[in-house]
């Protein structure tokens, strides 16, 4: 090993020769907009929904702007997206209060649990809305489960517990006679329940995340995602528990309603394939790789999106010469993405999926009104760019094909490759 | 002692890649050229990214082309298996809970900030999350292991101050906040520890755990890499010096080539999955 491959981490993509054209747009909105009225453009024009797929580099700023465009031009998207529920603390908070809830007894970690993922009471059924007593602070949490005796008990035991016990403070009896008060599940006490678990993060649990937040405030997003997500799963688990019910394949039991709320959780659009073929795939450019398409619209080759900073913890110094791995630091595991590596090879897996085309797509200023540079990886390839007049005839009423994309349309017979 | 010797030859020739390991740039169409009609899988399909394996599929079907001679997993998933196979523990804590009990640790041991997790430049050192990033990347690059901590420690050595002191505050806080997370769980710390604890196995036992997981299966592929971390890399390693597999990985094309060309160094480490932790029954 020497320095010098370091080196290849830099070199020329070796990319096929599909034909790039790129399209540049104002903003990220106007930019969601060409990369849609080009998806229905080509489907208009004969190509079929399934030879064509996009890829973004992150969905996260991309799926609402691409989901509007898409309604507006007709083209019904498939999200492939990579925000895992079940990971998420709105749903870990759902899950916990079902199993706190569940059986006839609880221990005083499943009691807890929904504490720690910032239980806090509706604001509707709150005293003071404003009070910033909630959610309760990890650390008063912790000092709580040492001080609450061990072993399972009934609700109306651990209220017991919690007013006898020194220093643990009342609003974990609050908490305790909210769970005692629950109803047995039924369709609409889960959906009241959970729903107000929901909203109390909502109101209060939200903010913590914000408050901890890099000024980009990407964890908030996705926090802010995943709570959309948990409603749309709140009123799906109400109706589904009604199904079930009356079909007879759950009990009224709230560990049924928590293996419910993962069944529903966990359901990934991959399913769809033979359900709903008509549908636009959207996909984060990571997992394209291997797919192999006719024609593929790359969203946000723009500089400081694709590729994106390095959010290493590491000295970049140290980075360097773990890379060139000369001496000891051979046998540390280099990161290619410290330096765009992953960037590099999710751009080059994007134009090889393509046979025949790839539209490459960019923005051009912030919200702010910026500038922003094209993507440098854009200087790997050749690519044909339509003019802004022509992008204005696409994403117009007429909706018109650019001569680029038309040529690429009309040339060929069939979507294979080669 | 066949095996031992194999080992051996490696470390003294750190550019030598092993028989049975074959790296590949892209070029995954070779796989589709193995698809033939099976009873069972000969073939584990491994890739860390679940879409990945279903645009091989996609591409199989599309092609139609038989699946018989393959079984799609993902790394953990097949560490899954080695470990049932063997009666060992499978219980990991998942990333909320571990973000949780990351918290707790702070809430708990820290109120004054003096555990040592400060770090001198970024963000503060008692954000979860943070504190997070800094285990799984130090994790990622070493798995642990002693020599590759060591080789850590002499990289940043290397480097002018104050980057070696700073280099090295984040090892020593990955390895404080690793020790903490054993401390107060019973179960893994995470799936990557158990990525650690199925290439033990596999060592320990000489691959029989392994062959009692995957009787059928001579071949293994991983795909789809944009890294080869230091945890994937010992498991490959344990395989390839306990059991009989043949490995073939394939590399993407914008890293691939500066990629392969590390392997080598990477696996001139001896018991891969070794951790410098005092072991309990329960969480090893």
């Amino acid at each position: 090993m020497t320095g010098a491959d370091r080196l290849a981490l830099s070199r020329p993509i070796d990319a096929p020769a599909t034909t790039v054209v790129e399209m540049a747009s104002p903003t990220r909105r106007d930019e969601a907009r060409s990369a849609m009225a080009a998806a229905a453009a080509l489907r208009d024009r004969g190509v079929p929904v399934r030879d064509l797929a996009v890829a973004v580099r992150d969905l996260d700023p991309y799926e609402e702007p691409l989901f509007r465009a898409a309604l507006q031009y007709e083209v019904a998207p498939v999200f492939w997206t990579q925000l895992r529920v079940t990971r998420t603390r709105p749903y870990a908070l759902v899950e916990s209060v079902c199993e706190a809830l569940a059986g006839n007894s609880v221990d005083r970690e499943t009691l807890l649990r929904p504490l720690e993922l910032r239980w806090s009471p509706a604001t509707a059924t709150g005293p003071d809305p404003r009070s910033a007593e909630w959610p309760i602070e990890p650390e008063a949490v912790h000092r709580a489960a040492e001080l609450l005796p061990d072993g399972p008990r009934s609700p109306p035991e651990w209220v017991e517990a919690i007013e006898s016990a020194d220093g643990v403070d009342d609003r974990f009896r609050r908490f305790a006679e909210w769970i005692a008060a629950a109803p047995a599940p039924d369709p609409a006490s889960v959906a009241s329940l959970l729903g107000e678990a929901v909203e109390g993060y909502v109101d209060r649990g939200l903010s913590e995340t914000k408050a901890a937040d890099s000024p980009a405030l990407l964890d908030t997003e996705t926090d802010a995602r995943a709570v959309v997500r948990v409603r749309t799963l709140v009123r799906q688990l109400r109706h589904k528990f009604a199904d079930r019910l009356e079909a007879g394949t759950l009990e009224r039991s709230w560990d049924d309603v928590a293996d419910l709320a993962g069944v529903i959780a966990t359901q990934r659009p991959g399913r769809r394939e033979h359900s709903n073929a008509r549908a636009l795939d959207v996909f984060e450019a990571n997992d394209v790789w291997a797919l192999d398409v006719p024609y593929v619209i790359a969203v946000g080759l723009t500089a400081g999106e694709w590729p994106r900073p390095s959010q290493s913890v590491l000295p970049p110094e140290f980075q360097e010469a773990v890379l060139r791995g000369e001496g000891a630091s051979g046998s540390l595991a280099p990161q290619p993405a410290w330096v765009g590596g992953r960037d590099r090879d999710q751009f080059a897996d994007a134009i090889r999926a393509a046979g025949r085309c790839v539209v490459v797509t960019r923005h051009t200023r912030t919200p702010d009104g910026d500038d922003v540079a094209r993507s440098p990886l854009l200087d790997h390839v050749d690519t044909r760019r339509v003019s802004e007049e022509a992008r204005r005839r696409l994403v117009g009423a007429d909706q018109e094909l650019p001569p680029a994309l038309r040529e690429i349309v009309d040339g060929g017979s069939g979507g294979d490759r080669e | 002692m066949d095996r031992r010797d194999r080992r051996d030859r490696r470390d003294r020739r750190d550019d030598e890649i092993p028989d049975r390991l074959t790296l590949h740039v892209g070029d995954e169409g070779r796989l589709f050229e193995r698809s033939r009609p099976r009873s069972r899988p000969n073939e584990l399909v491994v890739s860390p990214v679940e879409l990945h394996q279903r645009n091989v599929q996609r591409r199989l079907r599309e092609a139609r082309l038989p699946k018989d001679a393959f079984r799609f997993e993902d790394p953990v998933g097949v560490c899954l298996r080695v470990l049932e196979s063997a009666g060992r523990p499978t219980g990991a804590v998942d990333r909320v809970d571990r973000l949780s009990l990351i918290r707790s640790i702070f809430g708990v041991t820290a109120p004054d900030d003096s555990t040592g997790f400060a770090l001198s430049t970024g963000a503060p050192s008692r954000d979860p999350r943070r504190v997070e990033r800094i285990r799984t990347e130090v994790e990622a690059l070493t798995n642990f292991h002693p020599e590759r901590l060591s080789a850590w420690t002499d990289t940043a050595a290397e480097l002018d101050g104050p980057i070696d002191a700073e280099a090295d505050a984040v090892l020593d806080a990955a390895l404080g906040i690793e020790r903490e997370l054993r401390d107060r769980t019973a179960e893994a710390v995470s799936e990557t520890a158990l990525l650690r604890r199925a290439t033990r196995s596999i060592t320990a036992t000489n691959g029989s755990v392994w062959r009692e997981a995957y009787p059928d299966i001579d071949r293994l592929t991983l795909l789809g890499l944009s890294s080869l971390s230091a945890p994937h890399t010992d498991l490959v390693n344990a395989l390839l010096t306990a059991t009989a597999v043949e490995i073939h990985v394939h590399f993407r094309e914008g890293t691939g080539e500066y990629l392969r060309r590390r392997v080598p160094g990477l696996l001139a480490i001896a018991d891969p999955g070794t951790v410098p932790f005092p072991s309990t029954e329960a969480s090893e």
